[in-house]
């Protein structure tokens, strides 16, 4: 295999270009299945996820190729580096991370981003703002789900 | 922010902790459906992060000391009962008699209709089949006579019915052999059915032994040699194996007095915490909020789960009216 055919080129929706080892991008299913379709070139296309998303996808799918490749660092520097890497992102960057693991397939990140928002949200209305979702309950219902369970929040 | 496909709210919302979870619940009507489908309840239970309460009951009371969760009121006068917890689930025995099974941050109970009268000196055992899809409840009964085990039996929530015969779903004891009175562990297999033994470390199997936390993922034991002014936490990590592997996890000063080592073994008056190394100790108390209080009331740590109670699926319809009738009186 010649050197040009070990990279690979990642174009993100805002045509930013990241050349990277294919064993780095093939972490993702999504860019395997089309690579094995052979249907694109050298360059991939990801219409779905930002330069800036894609950088912090890149950076996760290098650390984690490295190890799988030569297993030099232990599970538990890699679990520190995971923790590490969404530690001080906000809840935008994080909510664009799920799409763009979820539209990519890659499971493990899809796990972690999807974790690390479980932990940082921490009451119900960052939770409604997080999911887009708003109490649609009206009144009644409310007020004969609570008599329902009267008992239940009774402290 | 924009929307978000449904199957990823299923993915953040089955990380959630179980308390924060179910104030969520009556905040938005897909999830609340979400709640009450079996599929995410088992997904929940597997990738959440389990959470520790301590709860302690008193005459089917239950005060929770770091979260609010449930209370449950029961008309039965008992002053004594006790309690077995697993996957989130506890089951209550009264000294007259009566089984319920309860998930005190859903709310939902289940009185079990007892096979025969226990008259005869009966523990019980909460655990679950070792399924990877579904939780399938059973409630293992031991009886004795004249302080020796005369016979078990085993309850099956799916079917409602008694026939003869917690970690994964496990029930764990210390027990004794009858010859030199070494100690070992008794474990019960809910998903064969089946006792096993499991040997314990030399040093762990003399002196004062009480078997702590019997969590879904761990065991611990708290140890203390006969005039030593400490004691060790020891806890096991992988469960799984014939012959789990012990390790000291961290040493508190303290011993047991005389008066204690004959009558304080009961795990249900200890509260160990690995994090900050501390291990609490409950003697004898009571309770001014209410008259009904047990001498001894149960406090233990607690993993809260949206694990619903199993209802059966074989019921005709007269069994199941007086079933209504009956929770109606109690609650």
């Amino acid at each position: 295999m010649s050197k040009s055919e070990k990279k690979i080129v990642l174009k993100s929706l805002d045509n930013e270009a990241f050349e990277v080892e294919k064993a780095v991008a093939l972490q993702s299913q999504t860019i395997w299945v089309m690579c094995e379709d052979k249907c694109v070139g050298n360059e991939i296309p990801l219409e779905n996820v930002t330069g800036q998303i894609l950088a912090k996808v890149i950076d996760y799918c290098k650390k984690h190729a490295v190890v799988d490749g030569d297993g030099d660092e232990s599970s538990e520097e890699l679990k520190n580096w995971d923790t590490e890497f969404t530690k001080n992102m906000d809840q935008s960057t994080l909510f664009n991370m799920i799409l763009a693991a979820n539209y990519l397939n890659i499971k493990s990140l899809l796990n972690l981003t999807c974790q690390a928002v479980a932990d940082k949200t921490k009451t119900i209305d960052e939770f409604h703002t997080f999911l887009n979702i708003e109490n649609n309950f009206t009144p009644e219902e409310e007020a004969q789900i609570c008599q329902e369970n009267l008992w239940a929040f009774d402290d | 922010m924009s929307d978000i496909p449904p199957e990823l709210v299923e993915e953040i919302l089955s990380r959630v902790p179980t308390t924060s979870l179910s104030r969520l619940q009556y905040t938005c009507k897909q999830w609340n459906a979400l709640l009450k489908d079996k599929g995410f309840t088992e997904k929940h239970f597997r990738k959440a992060p389990k959470q520790s309460l301590v709860l302690m009951l008193k005459g089917f009371r239950n005060f929770s000391m770091s979260d609010s969760l449930k209370t449950l009121n029961v008309a039965d006068s008992s002053k004594e009962f006790q309690v077995f917890h697993c996957g989130g689930l506890l089951l209550c025995t009264t000294n007259h008699h009566r089984l319920v099974v309860w998930n005190p941050c859903l709310g939902e109970t289940r009185w079990i209709q007892p096979k025969t009268d226990y008259k005869r000196f009966s523990s019980f055992a909460l655990g679950y089949e070792n399924n990877k899809f579904c939780h399938s409840f059973k409630i293992l009964r031991c009886y004795y006579q004249y302080k020796k085990l005369v016979g078990c039996e085993i309850y099956d929530f799916r079917c409602d019915s008694w026939r003869g015969v917690s970690l994964k779903g496990n029930a764990y004891w210390l027990a004794y052999h009858k010859i030199g009175s070494s100690k070992f562990l008794l474990t019960f297999d809910f998903t064969r059915e089946r006792f096993r033994c499991l040997r314990l470390p030399t040093i762990l199997s003399l002196g004062w032994t009480v078997l702590l936390v019997a969590s879904e993922e761990k065991l611990s034991l708290l140890h203390w040699n006969n005039g030593s002014s400490k004691m060790d936490m020891w806890v096991t990590n992988k469960i799984d194996t014939e012959a789990p592997s012990w390790s000291k996890s961290f040493t508190v000063d303290g011993y047991i007095t005389n008066h204690e080592y004959n009558c304080y073994y009961h795990p249900t008056r200890f509260l160990m915490d690995e994090e900050k190394k501390v291990a609490k100790y409950f003697t004898e108390f009571s309770s001014v909020e209410s008259t009904q209080v047990s001498r001894h009331p149960p406090i233990f740590s607690y993993a809260p789960s949206l694990v619903q109670i199993q209802q059966a699926l074989l019921r005709s319809a007269n069994q199941s009216s007086l079933w209504q009738t009956k929770k109606k009186d109690e609650m």
